[in-house]
């Protein structure tokens, strides 16, 4: 388990960067989409 | 309630707990029983963290929040998603890497043992107190609007959970989760399906938006820095960044949830689809309370939704009083009825005036309504918000769909509580017990992990049978966290990121931290979303501190 791991977080780190700029990017968006719906609507 | 929908209701909480039972029966190492088996995929950990955190008050009491006050609690869960990408990069790995059946286990290797059982005795506290809030919230309100006995309540929502999850451990509560998550998930669409069905005749969706936004219950977003206003963008982004670092990052409850997978990569993507639905789940809940708000525009609302404080003023003598606001209340109703109507017929800004100018009357005659209540036997601590959702629920939906909704709080009160449970007993086994008593085989902490779980189960039925109300249901469970979560968080973060601080000094900057917490919480009036901040803050800036001025010679003990 402990060898898997150590590779998984060697090898895979680089995509798991990628994704997380990819969630904050959405959570980016959630918030600007709840700031247009508040102007919008308010 | 009807028959069917007691059918509806039973079946669905019962069958999934039997149903995990029966696929968990026969499993009996620590490992297994504490963390899971490799048969929990992403899928099941990403809903079972989701049934975590959600809880029977976020459904029961949140559309009532959204009904009041408008959907800008919305904002508390700004903070969430940054929260999750740092659980997902720093926390997991090294919880994964070290193989802990508990985070504060961690603590234990990283500093010592008595941080250790300090971070586990924190939690103990407020996950046993928060887990009889889980109970007593849902069966209160349930008890006073189907006219059930609090106690049975009580014990129905309490008693089932204590014997599945003693029998089935993690690998149960997990997979008992996912099934509930998808019941609740599908129950409060159908309530967003009806709601918007029975307006359909008399306004349009988008006409509503307009309306609703219009009479202030759309404001998502609310940059405003006044510290006092609980939500604004700042509070949800920083303070709730905090709380749910905390909360995911060194909360057992949680913790037990992310590492019962398979891997890092489900812990990972378990935690990522949480930080990607969390937003938009929380907006739909809020959303259905302001068309909630918007329904009860064209449908008479009750005078007052928390109908057993009502009937206690009438039986105190404030009857007259009461029906002359009625009065009141049903001829300023058809005024704003009409008006609406008016509005939606012809949709321009001038037809909008009349509405507000109504509302803003309205408001005032509920205020009135509110006063004469407490003054006549009402608590006024109890929110007439929590009981909009509920009342809505049974006066207005179909048959069967009632028992469905109702079987959506008690699956959420089941799935969080047991959760709590679980994790309360496999802290208590791993961070306090087996310290103690080191030298025992595998079978005896699986029975000693299972006593202790049903103990804190028979703890948080006793906490939820001698509660009183407390403030809003929605808010007790938060600001039991943020006492308590800052200088837990504070722990954890000198841990992986102060290198040079050892045992001693970080266990008295958290001894030091929680007490000035304390202080501040019973002497001041600030957003309790900052207690987060202040805590792990606290911790982070005393502990290198006392390091040098106090423990500089201290050696490095491993627990």
């Amino acid at each position: 388990m402990s060898e898997r791991l150590e590779k998984e977080l060697r090898d895979e780190e680089p995509r798991w960067s990628r994704i997380y700029g990819f969630v904050l990017g959405f959570f980016a968006l959630e918030i600007l989409l709840l700031y247009l719906f508040t102007v919008r609507f308010s | 309630m009807s028959g069917i929908d007691y059918l509806v209701l039973f079946a669905t909480v019962l069958a999934i707990p039997l149903y995990g039972l029966w696929r968990t029966r026969g499993r009996e190492s620590l490992g297994h029983y504490l963390k899971g088996d490799k048969t929990i995929r992403w899928g099941t950990i990403g809903l079972s963290v989701l049934a975590t955190q959600a809880g029977p008050i976020t459904f029961l009491s949140m559309p009532g929040q959204a009904y009041e006050s408008g959907i800008g609690f919305i904002q508390n869960y700004f903070g969430q998603p940054l929260a999750l990408l740092v659980v997902c990069a720093v926390f997991v790995p090294i919880y994964q890497k070290l193989k802990v059946f508990t985070a504060y286990q961690y603590l234990g290797k990283r500093f010592d043992r008595k941080t250790q059982m300090l971070g586990a005795f924190l939690f103990l506290v407020q996950r046993g107190l928060a887990a009889g809030i889980t109970i007593y919230a849902p069966a209160i309100i349930l008890s006073a609007i189907l006219g059930w006995q609090l106690n049975l309540t009580i014990w129905l929502a309490g008693g089932f959970v204590i014997i599945y999850t003693v029998a089935g451990g993690t690998t149960i509560v997990s997979l008992t989760q996912r099934y509930q998550m998808m019941v609740i998930l599908a129950g409060m669409a159908v309530a967003f399906g009806v709601v918007i069905y029975r307006l359909w005749p008399s306004i349009s969706f988008h006409h509503a938006l307009a309306v609703a936004g219009q009479l202030d219950k759309l404001q998502a977003v609310d940059f405003s820095v006044d510290p006092h206003k609980r939500y604004t963008f700042w509070s949800g982004a920083i303070g709730g960044f905090f709380l749910a670092l905390s909360y995911f990052g060194a909360d057992q409850s949680q913790v037990q949830r992310y590492l019962a997978g398979d891997s890092l990569r489900s812990s990972r993507i378990g935690l990522l689809f949480n930080s990607v639905v969390k937003i938009p789940m929380q907006f739909f809940i809020l959303l259905l309370g302001a068309m909630i708000f918007i329904f009860y525009q064209f449908e008479k609302p009750p005078v007052f939704f928390n109908r057993p404080a009502y009937e206690r003023a009438v039986e105190h003598g404030a009857g007259p009083q009461l029906n002359d606001l009625a009065t009141k209340a049903d001829q300023l109703f058809e005024q704003k009825r009409d008006a609406l109507r008016a509005y939606a017929a012809d949709p321009s800004p001038e037809k909008m005036e009349p509405i507000k100018e109504l509302d803003g009357r309205a408001q005032a005659l509920r205020t009135e309504t509110k006063q004469v209540l407490n003054q006549n036997g009402a608590d006024p601590r109890s929110k007439e918000s929590d009981y909009v959702f509920i009342t809505f629920i049974l006066q207005e939906l179909p048959r069967g769909v009632v028992g469905l909704l109702v079987a959506v709080i008690l699956c959420a009160t089941m799935s969080a509580t047991a959760a709590a449970l679980n994790a309360l007993g496999s802290t208590s086994v791993v961070d306090l017990y087996r310290p103690l008593r080191s030298s025992m085989g595998d079978h005896h902490y699986v029975v000693a992990a299972k006593l202790f779980t049903a103990a804190w189960g028979l703890v948080a039925i006793g906490v939820a049978s001698f509660a009183n109300l407390v403030e809003n249901l929605i808010e007790a469970g938060n600001i039991l966290g943020s006492v308590f979560y800052g200088s837990i968080l504070g722990l954890f973060l000198v841990a992986f990121f102060v290198k040079r601080v050892r045992g001693s000094a970080v266990f008295f900057a958290a001894l030091i931290a929680q007490a000035t917490v304390f202080v501040l919480f019973f002497t001041t009036g600030i957003g309790y979303l900052w207690y987060n901040a202040i805590g792990c803050g606290a911790v982070i800036i005393l502990a290198p501190i006392l390091q040098r001025l106090l423990f500089r010679a201290e050696p490095r003990e491993v627990a």
